[in-house]
């Protein structure tokens, strides 16, 4: 292990080819010196069965001097890279030990960093986004909720825990594909967990309205279920408030149309309760097809009083519903909750596979906007990711800028200098986003499953979970198209949809 | 630069036939071949020194083995380039 200095070689070459001393001499000089001209004219030197010299360029940085602690900038260079040929590396470690893959409980994590707008997401964005408020949509049914109501409601109800229950023995059961089910495994727990902290808390109305968003997420039957239930209750409520106030009408008749029992044709009109509650009772399922078709036609009219609902929508809302405290204040809370959803169910019907933009439709009123639409010319080193954090503050929200223009982005990872592009408006705060805004990023996150579907990425999965995270109804539209394995659809089943 | 340039190179340079020139770059890299196979370091005034490096074991991601892995200690070549070569290099060679 010692040094050996250019002199030895040089004895080395004389004592084994038997050439003079000169001509070796000023051969090693000669060799030394073409390496090196060859290094700055070509910028890449190979020497066959010794390996290759080249450059690499080092960037600018800062550094300091340790002696005077002093801050200075190293200029940019060259560095020379020297790589040995296999043979020379075969020389200097003959025997090559395998490379032992530590078993699967270690998750590596390349593997979280390479899904990272989606994976990585989870709790994140669970810890930034979830507010800790109920759920808005939810909120006039609950916080009026009269004895009678509830009572006809909760035996239906009780019902979820043990599904759910039954779907993660399954889970654990079925699981035994090398990867993926280390992954459901880990979301399990963590769901059950959470579920468990739901129940046991004391607040009871905030768990009914938790669950019944659940039920009407699992399953089409769940919904019928949960939207019979809920005009149901809706009727009564409504029956009741006209006979007790006849000036508390107009209160009763908006909170109404939210149990999905009311045509929207009749949003305003405040003298048609009566025949309203009737036809809610007597059959909750085709009422409700009727109501999509009803909605369909009169869009426009509701896009209209949103937009004029629209600026107090996000905050005063939520924290109204944080509080939970006045039963009597919902006359103003629910137009904009509900006005918002009924849209979304317009649009809903309005875009089948090939998804269009909603949001256009949205910001033809820019109010009070959390951010405004803008164009926006991409410059280098620009990714959605980069852009979201930049306008909208957290730069979890990239598939709303995708969604918006996934007719100009071929691929979400990398976009094209030079391109100008929409950065659409957010109606809500990154905290607190308005379920246009969660549709619209639902939306980019399937557009983004898609992407990586077609691309094989093996991720893709992840980005259709975040898809129903954000709104469920996304992914229940395109479901029959979605070819799942038997672990996609369990941990499908298991992703909670953000609460309201 | 290949190595048939950088031979003919050395033969224009040195006045002798490229097949002589070969011979001469064979030999001059096999001396140091010898040298480092013997885990020797060899130091090349004014170009740089090869030296043998010790790896300690360590985990690390492969994306072959899609898994977090153990490698195993071994050794392997370090070239460490002479300043002169460095400063001479970094300044023909333009960089931005």
């Amino acid at each position: 292990m010692s040094s050996v200095y250019g002199q030895t070689l040089l004895d080395d070459m004389v004592q084994r080819q038997g050439l003079p001393m000169p001509l070796v001499k000023q051969a090693a000089q000669e060799i030394l010196a073409v390496i090196r001209e060859g290094l700055m004219s070509n910028g890449i030197v190979n020497v066959s069965n010794f390996g290759t010299f080249r450059l690499k360029l080092a960037a600018a940085r800062q550094g300091f001097n340790p002696q005077t602690r002093e801050r200075i900038t190293i200029p940019a260079h060259q560095r020379v890279i020297f790589s040995p040929c296999k043979a020379l590396r075969d020389l200097i470690q003959p025997v090559h030990h395998p490379v032992i893959p530590i078993g699967p409980d270690v998750t590596p994590q390349r593997t979280a960093a390479m899904s990272t707008p989606i994976a990585s997401a989870g709790p994140l964005a669970t810890k930034r986004i979830m507010p800790p408020a109920q759920p808005v949509t939810e909120k006039p049914e609950t916080s009026e909720l009269p004895p009678p109501g509830s009572t006809t409601v909760t035996p239906e109800r009780r019902v979820t825990p043990d599904r759910r229950h039954h779907a993660e023995q399954d889970e654990t059961e079925t699981t035994e594909a090398p990867h993926q089910p280390h992954t459901t495994k880990q979301n399990a727990p963590d769901v059950a967990s959470r579920l468990d902290a739901f129940t046991d808390s004391a607040n009871a109305i905030a768990l009914e309205a938790e669950e019944e968003t659940d039920t009407t997420g699992r399953s089409k039957k769940g919904l019928y279920l949960g939207a019979a239930a809920l005009l149901v209750i809706a009727a009564v409520t409504a029956s009741l408030m006209y006979d007790s106030s006849p000036k508390e009408l107009p209160a009763a008749v908006i909170t109404t149309p939210s149990a999905d029992s009311r045509p929207a044709s009749t949003p305003l009109a405040t003298d048609t309760l009566p025949p309203e509650a009737q036809v809610t009772v007597a059959a909750p399922a085709t009422v409700e097809a009727e109501t999509s078709a009803n909605e369909e036609v009169d869009y426009s009219t509701l896009y209209t009083e949103m937009a004029d609902t629209q600026p107090e929508a996000p905050l005063a809302s939520v924290a109204v519903t944080g509080e939970e405290t006045a039963a009597e204040t919902v006359s103003e809370t629910p137009p904009p909750a509900q006005v918002t959803e009924t849209t979304v169910e317009t649009t809903t019907e309005q875009a089948p596979p090939a998804i269009t933009k909603p949001v256009a439709i949205a910001t033809d009123k820019p109010t009070t906007f959390f951010f405004t639409e803008q164009t926006h010319k991409i410059t280098n080193g620009e990714s959605l990711w980069r852009l979201a954090r930049q306008h909208y503050k957290n730069p979890l929200l990239w598939p709303h800028i995708y969604q918006a223009n996934a007719a100009l982005i071929d691929n979400p990872d990398s976009l094209r200098q030079g391109r100008t592009i929409i950065l659409p408006s957010l109606q809500g705060t990154a905290d607190n986003l308005t379920k246009t805004d969660r549709r619209n990023i639902a939306e980019g996150y399937y557009l983004t499953y898609l992407y990586y579907k077609n691309t094989g990425n093996k991720d893709a999965f992840f980005a259709l979970l975040e898809a129903k995270r954000y709104d469920n109804k996304v992914v229940e539209e395109h479901r029959s198209l979605l070819r799942l394995s038997k672990v996609e659809e369990i941990m499908l089943g298991h992703q909670e949809t953000m609460p309201f | 630069m290949t190595t048939a340039e950088l031979v003919k190179a050395l033969a224009k340079r040195l006045g002798v036939s490229q097949k002589q020139a070969r011979t001469l770059l064979d030999g001059y890299v096999g001396a140091i071949t010898a040298q480092l196979a013997q885990k020797n370091s060899v130091i090349l005034r004014n170009f740089g020194s090869f030296s043998v490096k010790d790896v300690a074991e360590k985990r690390a991601y492969v994306p072959a083995k899609e898994s977090l892995c153990l490698i195993p200690a071994h050794q392997k070549l370090h070239f460490k380039p002479a300043k002169r070569l460095k400063d001479e290099v970094s300044e023909a060679v333009p960089h931005e």
